[in-house]
């Protein structure tokens, strides 16, 4: 467990190519759940990419950390605690930041589960400088991050995939929907993808976000 | 603390969520979490750990926590105990 930049985090150093410049994946793990989970599922992705997985800031209780707490509504999809995301959303800003400082990577993606993903989707909408991709699932878009997009242009060039549960029951599949439709309306590639899961993720989402990723990566090259 | 004490305080910090006046002399080790038993919710269950690390001041190792799965109460009792156990003598009578 490293720490820096406002938050801990586990790294997984490149196992093939040059560690001079080497790309990286930052993994931001949902809400009462911690860095290690998603980190351990992402071990198959490409061995080029370091894996960043830091921890959220708040603490729930043990092994559950979250960036925001949220109450559950029927239907319409969970309502934030907005000083909290705010907070979070900075912090995080600041950590990535200390990434690119640190690591100077060629690349920089974010792979997001749940309101991991909200965050990514948060970060790409108000700071597309930082990240080269975003990828993410059973996330949404808050409307506060859409309305503080300041750079349309820049963000029509992102590249996006995301993965949602055609029955999840905390992040309602039309917010998955209302999410890649935004994106695309403001000019994002898109890919998206719908799983028949809740809101869970699994090794067949990663599997895809990992083939998705090496494809921006090679695409890059 | 004696185990005893230590499961009643833990069945208490479990029944901390629950407003309809359980009987905590009516909960057993094999009383379910979930369904069928005092329906609790996963972040109920992670306030009652935390009242415990308040109470005995500690932290839980994050891994143990998330690695586990916690089906009724004597789990959740014995988990407890594993750890409070390793700080200081249990005298309590078995």
């Amino acid at each position: 467990m490293l720490s820096g930049q406002g938050l801990s985090y586990v790294r997984r150093l490149p196992q093939c190519g040059s560690s001079a410049h080497p790309p990286i994946v930052v993994l931001l793990h949902g809400f009462a759940l911690y860095e290690q989970q998603l980190f351990d599922m992402s071990q198959i992705m490409d061995p080029r990419f370091m894996l960043i997985a830091p921890r959220g800031p708040l603490r729930i209780g043990p092994g559950a950390y979250r960036w925001f707490y949220f109450d559950r509504t029927p239907g319409d999809g969970p309502i934030i605690n907005a000083a909290e995301e705010t907070e979070s959303l900075k912090t995080l800003k600041h950590f990535l930041k200390g990434v690119i400082a640190e690591y100077a990577p060629s690349r920089l993606y974010l792979f997001g589960h749940s309101q991991g993903g909200t965050m990514a989707l948060s970060i790409a909408l108000t700071a597309p400088d930082l990240i080269q991709g975003c990828a993410q699932a059973h996330g949404r878009i808050l409307a506060k991050s859409l309305a503080a997009v300041s750079d349309p242009a820049r963000l029509a060039r992102l590249p996006f995939f995301i993965g949602h549960g055609r029955d999840n029951p905390i992040v309602p599949i039309k917010l998955g929907r209302a999410t890649c439709d935004r994106l695309r309306n403001i000019g994002a590639n898109v890919s998206y993808r719908e799983y028949p899961l809740g809101h869970e993720m699994t090794p067949d989402i990663v599997a895809d976000a990992s083939r998705w990723l090496t494809a921006q990566l090679d695409c890059s090259i | 603390m004696d185990r005893l004490a230590l499961r009643r305080f833990t069945i208490r910090a479990l029944l901390a969520s629950k407003h309809d006046g359980v009987d905590i002399d009516a909960i057993g080790d094999d009383t379910q979490l979930g369904s069928g038993g005092l329906a609790m919710g996963s972040l109920a269950l992670l306030q009652a750990f935390v009242a415990v690390e308040n109470k005995f001041g500690i932290i839980f190792d994050d891994a143990a926590v998330a690695g586990a799965t916690f089906s009724t109460v004597g789990e959740v009792v014995n988990f407890v105990d594993s750890v409070i156990g390793k700080r200081q003598p249990i005298t309590g009578e078995f």
